[in-house]
Parts: C-alpha cells; sequence; structure tokens
C-alpha cells in the first residue's frame, strides 16, 4: 500500500524532465523571497539558539563560556535539580497530551455527527467555534474566575465544593475542559466538512439497510474520515505538547508542579533563573522529542491510510 | 581716548551682544535636544505617570523622562532581553527580589553618589525597614521607591452581625480564634477567616515567620532557615485556621480571601495593602484596616515594595548622573501623588506631612511600613521561592506534614541557589 | 435520513447544551465588563448596577490606555503580516510542489524541521537580531518575524500538490511561463487554502502576547493584547471588570471578521484538512 503511496509522489518529481540550469534558477526565485524571510527570522535564531545550548549562557551578560554538549549531558544527571524538573515537567506535557487529544479528537466527531443530522447547522457551527478566536490571556482570565473554589460561578451552580484549581486529579481536569472549550471548534469544523463532503449515497444506503445511528457512526462514519481523523490527531498532538498558557493562567503550575508544562520549565530556566543555557538546550530536546512523536505518527497513519 | 575707550566699550558690547547671541543658541540647541532619560517600572504606574508628566514639564528642554511600564509577570523576560541588545533602560524600578541579580552581576551602579548628588540622606528620608538591610554585600545599589505592607482587614458589618464590636478587631492570636469562630457559618458558607494554599501566602508566611521571631535565610551564606521552629509555627497558624480552629474553608482558590471578603463571606483577611482601593470601593464605612495582629511573639509584617537603581549604561555621563539625581529628588518630593493614588510612599517628610496623613488608609499604612521585613537579597530568590509555597501548599492541602514539607522548601532552595551559573 | 422523533430531541438537546457551555463562558465575561469593579464577584449574570464606566475609562482620551493607537497597531501588524505571509508562502509552495530546482528537498525537509523548534528558543537570538538591525520598537519589529513561519508554506505545498496535472499541462502547452501558471492556476484555485492561512496569520498575530511585548517598548507602539495585559495586569491584584471590559474591547476586530469571514474560513479550513 505504501509503495503505491511512493510511487505516485516519485513519479510526480520525475514526471518533469531534468531542467537546465537557468530555468531551475528560475524556479528557485519562487521560494527565493521566503527563503530570505526564514533566513532572517528563523533560520538564523535557531542557529544562534544552538549555540547558546553549548555554552553557559546568562541572558543578562552573554556567554560565559563553551560546555560544549553539557547542558545535554546535564538533563541526564538524576541528581540535578533543573533535570528532575525537566523530566517530571515532560511527564506532565505527555499525560496532558494521552489524556486531552482523544477528547479533541472525540468530543468534535460525535458532535459534528450531531450537526450533520440536526437542524440549524449553522448556529450550532457558530457556537462551537466562536471559543478559537479569543487570546490565551482573555480565555484563561474568564476561566481562572469561573473555577474558584468558594465563590467561582461553575460551583456556585451546581452547590458544590470542587477544588477546580488547586488539587488533583482536578486541576487537570480543569485544564483539559479549558483546552477543549478553547480550541475544539477548529477540529469540529474540519471533521463536520469531512461528513458533508462523504458520498450522499454511502450514509443513505446504511440507513436503507436499517443501521441504527449508531452503527452507521461506528461503521461507515469512522473508517471513512479516516484520513481527516489523522490530520486532527497530529495538530492536536502538537498543539498540545506546546502546552504552556493554560496552567501558566490557570493553576501557575501547580499544586505542587504537578502541572507544570514543559514550556513553562524552559521558561523558568531561562528568565527566571537566568541559566539561557540549559533552557536552550532543554527546549532543542523538547523540538526532537515532538518531531519524533509527529514522525512516527505521522509514518503509521500513512501505512494505515494507504 | 575718550574714542577708543568708546570703541572698546562698543567692541565690548558687540562681543557681549554675540556672546549672548551664542547663548541663546546654545540654550536652543540644549532645547532642541534634552538630555533623554529612560525609566522603566514594573510596578503600578499609577501616580508614577503624572510625577514624570509633571517632571518633563518643569525641566523641559534639560531633561526627558521617557516612561515605561512592563507587566508584573513578565518583567524578567523584558529586561534581561533589553540587557543582552545594550537596550536597558537608565532607571528600573522592580521589587527588591529582582534588583539583586544584576547588583551580584556588577550591573548596577551604587546609588549612594546618585542619592548624595540629589541632597537625599537615606538614613533620615527612608524608614529604617526599608533601607538597612537593601544591599548587597555591604553596598547599596537601590533605593525604595514605594511599600506595600502586609495589611489586616476586616468587615464591620459582620462583626456587628455577629455580636463583635466593630472597633475592635482582634489584636492577639487568642481573640483572633475567637471572633473568627464567632464569625463563621460553614453551612451558610460565611468564613471569619480564608485560608489559601496559595497567593497570598508570599506575603503571609514571611509576616508570621517574622512574628514568631524566624528569618528566611542568610544572604551571605544562602543558608536556608525559615525551617526552623519559629517557621513551623507560622504554617501551623495557617493549617490551625483550616483543619483544627475550622475558620477557614478547605482547598481555597488563589485570591480567593479577597473574592469572598468582597461578597460578605468572608470577615477577616490578611494580604497586601494593594487590596485597599477595591475593598474600601465596595465596603465604605464597614471596611475596618489596621496592621496584622500578634499571631507570634511581637508585630511584623512583610513589605511588598519597589526599589529602583541605575544601570551601568555607558551612554551615562556626569550631566545625565545629574539628571537622574535631579529626577530621583523630583519624584520623592512630589510623593503625595503616589499616596493620592493609593500607593505608599517610603520619603519621610511626606509620610509625615499633615496632607498625607488626612488620605484615608495611609496612616495605618505607614505605621506597617516601620514593622516591616524584607526577603533575603539572594540572586534567584524569586524563582526558587516557588520551591517553598508549593511545598506550603502541599502542607495546606494537608499532604505533608509541616517540617517536612519546610526542610524538603529549603534543602531544594539551597540547591538551587547555590549552583553556578549554568 | 429517517429517524425516530426522540432520537432527533437527543441529537438536538446534545448540541444545545454543548453550545450553551461554549458561550456561557463568554456571556459572564461580557457582563462582568458592565459591573462596577467591586460587583465583579457578585455571582448574577445580570448586573445589577450596569454601567459602562468601564468602557469609558478604557476609552477616555486622558488615560494611559491608548486603546485606539494599540488597536490601530495590531491592525495593521496583522493585516500586513497576514498579506505579506499569504504571498510569499503561494509562491515558496508553489516553487517546492510544481518546480523542479537543486535543494528542494533539503529545503523543504528544513521547513518542516524548524516547525519542531518551540519558540522560546529563538526568542532571545530574535530580540538581538531585531536590536542589530535597529528594529526594535518598530512596525518592523512586529510584522517582520512573523513571515517566517513554515506552517503556511508546508500547508499551501499540501494543497498545491493536489491540484491536478492536467491543468498546469494545458497551461503549458498554450506557452504559458511559470509565473502565468502561479497566477492563472495555483493562485485562484489556491484561494481556500490560501484565504484560510491569511485569517489564522490574522487571528495568530492579532492574538500574539510574548512577542509585542518584549519586542516593544513605547506605550504607542504596543499591541492591544500586551496593552490589555498592562492595564489590567496590575502589579499584584486584578481589576476584573475592567480587564473584561478591556477584553471584550479587543476581541471586537476578531469578532466582526468571524462573522463576515466565516463561511471562508470554515470552508478554508475544511478544505485544507481533506487536502492535508
Amino acid at each position: 500500500m505504501r509503495t503505491a503511496a511512493a510511487r505516485q509522489t516519485s513519479l510526480r518529481t520525475t514526471e518533469r524532465p531534468r531542467e537546465n540550469w537557468v530555468s531551475q534558477i528560475g524556479s528557485f526565485l519562487f521560494v527565493l523571497p521566503y527563503l530570505v524571510a526564514f533566513g532572517f527570522f528563523l533560520g538564523y535564531p535557531i542557529v544562534f539558539g544552538a549555540t547558546v545550548s553549548l555554552q553557559h549562557w546568562n541572558p543578562m551578560i552573554g556567554s560565559g563560556g563553551w560546555v560544549g554538549l553539557g547542558q545535554y549531558l546535564n538533563l541526564f544527571n538524576p541528581s540535578d535539580l533543573a533535570s528532575q524538573q525537566f523530566w517530571q515537567a515532560l511527564l506532565n506535557t505527555l499525560l496532558f497530551v494521552f489524556i486531552s487529544v482523544p477528547f479533541l479528537v472525540g468530543i468534535p466527531l460525535i458532535l459534528a455527527y450531531c450537526m450533520y443530522l440536526s437542524p440549524w447547522k449553522s448556529v450550532f457551527r457558530s457556537a462551537f467555534f466562536f471559543p478559537s478566536i479569543l487570546s490565551a490571556t482573555s480565555v484563561m482570565a474568564v476561566w481562572s474566575w469561573m473555577l474558584q473554589t468558594e465563590g467561582g460561578p461553575i460551583n456556585h451552580f451546581f452547590g458544590s465544593q470542587i477544588p477546580w484549581l488547586v488539587r488533583q486529579p482536578w486541576a487537570w481536569i480543569s485544564i483539559d475542559l479549558v483546552t477543549v472549550w478553547w480550541s475544539m471548534g477548529f477540529n469540529l469544523i474540519i471533521i463536520y466538512a469531512g461528513i458533508t463532503q462523504l458520498p450522499q449515497s454511502t450514509l443513505d444506503a446504511a440507513s436503507i439497510d436499517g443501521a441504527g445511528i449508531i452503527r452507521t457512526f461506528r461503521s461507515i462514519l469512522v473508517p471513512q474520515l479516516k484520513s481527516i481523523l489523522s490530520v486532527v490527531l497530529i495538530l492536536s498532538t502538537i498543539g498540545s505538547f506546546n502546552l504552556f498558557a493554560q496552567p501558566f493562567l490557570l493553576t501557575g503550575g501547580g499544586p505542587n508542579n504537578s502541572t507544570m508544562s514543559v514550556s513553562q520549565e524552559i521558561y523558568n530556566q531561562g528568565f527566571g533563573l537566568n541559566h539561557m543555557g540549559s533552557a536552550t538546550a532543554m527546549a532543542f530536546v523538547m523540538g526532537i522529542l515532538l518531531a519524533a512523536v509527529s514522525f512516527v505518527q505521522y509514518g503509521t497513519l500513512r501505512e494505515r491510510r494507504g | 581716548m575718550e574714542l577708543s575707550a568708546r570703541r572698546i566699550g562698543l567692541s565690548a558690547s558687540a562681543v557681549l551682544t554675540a556672546l549672548a547671541g551664542l547663548a541663546v543658541y546654545g540654550a536652543q540647541v540644549n532645547a532642541a535636544t534634552p538630555i533623554n532619560i529612560s525609566f522603566w517600572t514594573s510596578g503600578s504606574p499609577a501616580g508614577v505617570t503624572q510625577i514624570v508628566s509633571e517632571f518633563n514639564k518643569a525641566y523641559a528642554g534639560k531633561y526627558q523622562i521617557t516612561f515605561r511600564a512592563i507587566p508584573y509577570s513578565n518583567e524578567t523576560t523584558v529586561v534581561n532581553s533589553a540587557l543582552t541588545a545594550h537596550k536597558a533602560p537608565d532607571i528600573m524600578e522592580e521589587s527588591l527580589t529582582f534588583s539583586t541579580p544584576y547588583a551580584v552581576e556588577g550591573l548596577e551602579m551604587p546609588i549612594g553618589p546618585f542619592l548624595k548628588m540629589a541632597g537625599i540622606n537615606p538614613k533620615a528620608d527612608f524608614p529604617a525597614p526599608m533601607w538597612d538591610k537593601a544591599a548587597v554585600a555591604g553596598v547599596h545599589y537601590v533605593a525604595p521607591t514605594d511599600g506595600l505592607p502586609t495589611m489586616f482587614y476586616w468587615n464591620k458589618a459582620m462583626f456587628k452581625a455577629a455580636g463583635l464590636n466593630p472597633n475592635k478587631p482582634p489584636r492577639t492570636l487568642a481573640q483572633f480564634v475567637a471572633d473568627a469562630k464567632k464569625l463563621t457559618n460553614a453551612k451558610k458558607g460565611v468564613w471569619g477567616y480564608v485560608q489559601e494554599p496559595a497567593w497570598p501566602a508570599p506575603f503571609q508566611f514571611p509576616s508570621f515567620l517574622g512574628q514568631f521571631g524566624g528569618t528566611e535565610a542568610n544572604p551571605t551564606t544562602k543558608k536556608m532557615m525559615f525551617n526552623g521552629p519559629a517557621g513551623v509555627k507560622a504554617v501551623q497558624f495557617m493549617w490551625n485556621s483550616i483543619y483544627k480552629w475550622h475558620i477557614s474553608p478547605q482547598n481555597a482558590s488563589a485570591h480567593e480571601s479577597y473574592n469572598l471578603f468582597l461578597q460578605g463571606k468572608n470577615a477577616m483577611m490578611m494580604t497586601g495593602a494593594y487590596d485597599y482601593a477595591s475593598t474600601s470601593q465596595k465596603l465604605g464605612k464597614n471596611l475596618g484596616f489596621s496592621t496584622l495582629p500578634v499571631i507570634g511573639k511581637k508585630e511584623a509584617d512583610f513589605l511588598g515594595q519597589n526599589y529602583w537603581w541605575v544601570f551601568k549604561n555607558p551612554s551615562l555621563t556626569p550631566a545625565k548622573d545629574q539628571g537622574i539625581a535631579d529626577f530621583m529628588k523630583f519624584f520623592y518630593t512630589h510623593s503625595l501623588q503616589l499616596a493620592k493614588a493609593g500607593v505608599l510612599p517610603v520619603w519621610q517628610p511626606t509620610l509625615r506631612s499633615a496632607a498625607f496623613k488626612h488620605i484615608p488608609g495611609d496612616a495605618q499604612q505607614a505605621a506597617a511600613l516601620q514593622k516591616g521585613i524584607l526577603n533575603p537579597l539572594i540572586t534567584g530568590w524569586g524563582t526558587a521561592g516557588s520551591y517553598l509555597y508549593n511545598n506550603i501548599d502541599e502542607a495546606l492541602l494537608n499532604k505533608m506534614p509541616i517540617k517536612e514539607a519546610l526542610d524538603k522548601a529549603a534543602q531544594q532552595m539551597e540547591q538551587t541557589l547555590n549552583q553556578p551559573t549554568a | 435520513m429517517k429517524m425516530p422523533g426522540w432520537k432527533r430531541g437527543i441529537i438536538f438537546a446534545i448540541l444545545v447544551v454543548g453550545s450553551l457551555f461554549m458561550v456561557f463562558p463568554f456571556l459572564w465575561l461580557l457582563s462582568t465588563a458592565f459591573k462596577p469593579e467591586s460587583d465583579a464577584f457578585d455571582g448574577h449574570l445580570i448586573p445589577g448596577h450596569p454601567t459602562f464606566a468601564n468602557f469609558a475609562s478604557v476609552l477616555a482620551p486622558g488615560s494611559s490606555a491608548e486603546v485606539l493607537r494599540w488597536l490601530g497597531n495590531s491592525l495593521l501588524s496583522a493585516i500586513v503580516a497576514s498579506l505579506a505571509v499569504m504571498v510569499l508562502d503561494s509562491l515558496a509552495a508553489y516553487g517546492l510542489a510544481r518546480l523542479q530546482f537543486f535543494g528542494r528537498k533539503v529545503i523543504l525537509y528544513l521547513l518542516i524541521a524548524s516547525l519542531m523548534v518551540p519558540f522560546i528558543a529563538v526568542l532571545i537570538p530574535l530580540y538581538l537580531e531585531l536590536a542589530n538591525f535597529g528594529l526594535l520598537d518598530t512596525y518592523g519589529a512586529l510584522i517582520l518575524p512573523y513571515t517566517a513561519n513554515a506552517f503556511g508554506v508546508f500547508l499551501l505545498y499540501q494543497f498545491y500538490t493536489n491540484i491536478p496535472k492536467e491543468l498546469e499541462e494545458a497551461a503549458i502547452v498554450d506557452g504559458a511561463g511559470k509565473f502565468q501558471i502561479w497566477r492563472r492556476i495555483f493562485l485562484p484555485l489556491g484561494i481556500p487554502a490560501t484565504a484560510t492561512l491569511g485569517m489564522m496569520t490574522f487571528m495568530g498575530v492579532y492574538n500574539d502576547f510574548f512577542w509585542p511585548l518584549v519586542a516593544t517598548s513605547s506605550n504607542s507602539m504596543r499591541t492591544m493584547t500586551v496593552g490589555v495585559a498592562l492595564m489590567a495586569i496590575g502589579p499584584y491584584s486584578t481589576n476584573y471588570s475592567l480587564l473584561m471590559a478591556l477584553t471584550v474591547f479587543s476581541m471586537i476586530p476578531t469578532f466582526i471578521a468571524f462573522i463576515f469571514a466565516q463561511r471562508q474560513l470554515m470552508q478554508g479550513v475544511a478544505t485544507t484538512g481533506i487536502n492535508l
């Protein structure tokens, strides 16, 4: 299956006869403007960042000498407090990825199907998409107050005493809730569009066969939407991996650092303790891990898709 | 002779005219290019903006202060980025904790010469608690701009309803607990006191610690001292209010004592003076406001504060130094503006003035200032302090014994603070 | 599809409850913006003492909040950045997807790899670079760094690779050059994806907080998000009513964009998702 896909890609690039170098330069000109921007504002900073990760680097005074791979090796020193915290934060972030991604894919999938079967589609679509346009600061400002234990509107409404932001597992539940609220709409729109583009006949045929809603959903809809769901899955994984604003503004990483994300840990190292060298090393380790996860996900899904 | 004398007179007057012209020209050059002094603050810009614009008006043509406010939670990001690019401001105002690393790295000018140029005598002109210990290795790099003591707030209407004298707030631990019990009606969600396992603990714990006679750490040896008996007693008080006396709810969120206080569901709170403006607006005459009751052995309260210093910028010249000194003097002598904007000045002549004493709420804060204590001046205290408060939170969530929590915090903080710059 | 009424009812109920959950926090935000500060925590959805005072003090000409100026800065930088991104990325994506030149693959992998680097690692280098160019606290600093985002190129690249070859070949037969093929075929056909990219860039730039916070210093160069944080996140405590009023105000442009571009945006998001 995969070879078919691969052949298709290779056909695409080799079909055109090899061009002479003048023509190649002409083609290159299309990419050049973007490459200039990339080089200046991303490429160079990344290279610079990589050199910072090989030094002692204090943002106040600059370099404090080269240490080679010392900052990276130090991340594997179990007695070092910063490295302990880094791995703890990484585990926290992974936990968040595992608990948020299923909801970020599953809930929109169910809602999209409901929307497909219901009237007033555009009203619902707007309501569900609306929070996605808000900035992190406004989202967290509202929720940090809605979720207060004693006087927060949510506990007030339910007459409950749930320590939403104060104790585990509630702190993770709250962060997950807010994340789903904030960013689910995007996935919902993609999945909904996917459903509307399915051949009408497949869904109708199912209903003629007398298949119930749930069976149609499980045995027709989900398999047909596999490629779209895989896109949504990868985008959600990358998004969740970059978790920062939700715990930073809701719980401050607490209780007792249990919701401390990698991004926040890197931020604290670099700008709180002025250890920019080790902070950058952490950032690159995180980037490599993220790349590996996306690569594996993309690979397996492509295999299945074919 | 006469002629020549006239000639001399003429030529002299010509020279004088030319000189005058030059002087006017010089003044115009000056007017066109006043000395620019940049001034950033992460404190409250309330009142400061007015003082800066008044100064710019008064010294138009000579100095120009460029003022910038930075959000409190992102200050180090902004300032450190500016420092790396050699774009640091001339004058920076932040809380004391954040000033220390710059002093240790040799990026700050000693403040003494500036104060001297301005004719300020720090020992007489600032409250002693805000000046004496604010030195790194014996050198003063920073001077206080405003204070933010930890205060005691109570709701007089709730006191009346509970049969207590609204004008006789508790002054001792026993009175505090007895009053709080009378004020609490847990079933109705009404509390005598609300103890969060979160903010404002960074104001409360050092206050209680000081009241029990303890200190946070030794800035020279970087040895933690908050885990001694005084620290345990301080946290024990906070714990008891939740689990022993049941005068506070469990699991309160950050800032909840304040939110419930505004709603009339919390009768007493102990937190920074920053909540005075909004609580007095909401409660009006029913707001009681004083120094903290004595929970420990003596009066003491933690001082939130702002300090300023001069960055060692290459652009400093004697003329600019003078401008900085002039501005500092102007700022202090106009600090009644701060008081009017709800910020506590630390300039003794202002604190003693009759006009200041008429501003409601300020006299109590000024009294608290005299018993104030500061955080130790150790690089990284602000960030490493999160270990202390994480562990206190664990104790207040009843997940860890108090002594164990404080010991763990001390061990983690010592390890972090003694680390060489990485 | 034929369904019994009760099933329809359940589905409808799920959607209604879900929508209420989505909209409810926003209603709270709106209601608080119309309350005096002391009522912010009174627990009522309908303000007891409704007031425009928060909006008035936010917009007052003498207040230190130069809200209209910040709004202008945000809009200007977001619009220019999205236009630049749309043009640059479309050209680059066409080149990468449909043309041949030396190093094409390498460039593509570089771009994809750059997607994984967290922003925090490049913050200081980027800042230093702009300081060296003397661009700090200018519109250059508020616009240029956003043009480097590789996500857009990747997105359009995916879209362009799926455009049928026959269209291109017909144009080649007609004697069209590469640029004309881009302008006459890829640009128009890519409109849904490009528009989505533009909209996402607009929202991303408009809502960005960290970079404008660090890169601008004067009051008149601040953007809306930084202004909101500065005005309302005072040193220690928070004036919720004022914060919410400012937040409501800051949401107006994205809200308007959302209402007018909704159909286009959703169509774009959808097409992109399908083609990715």
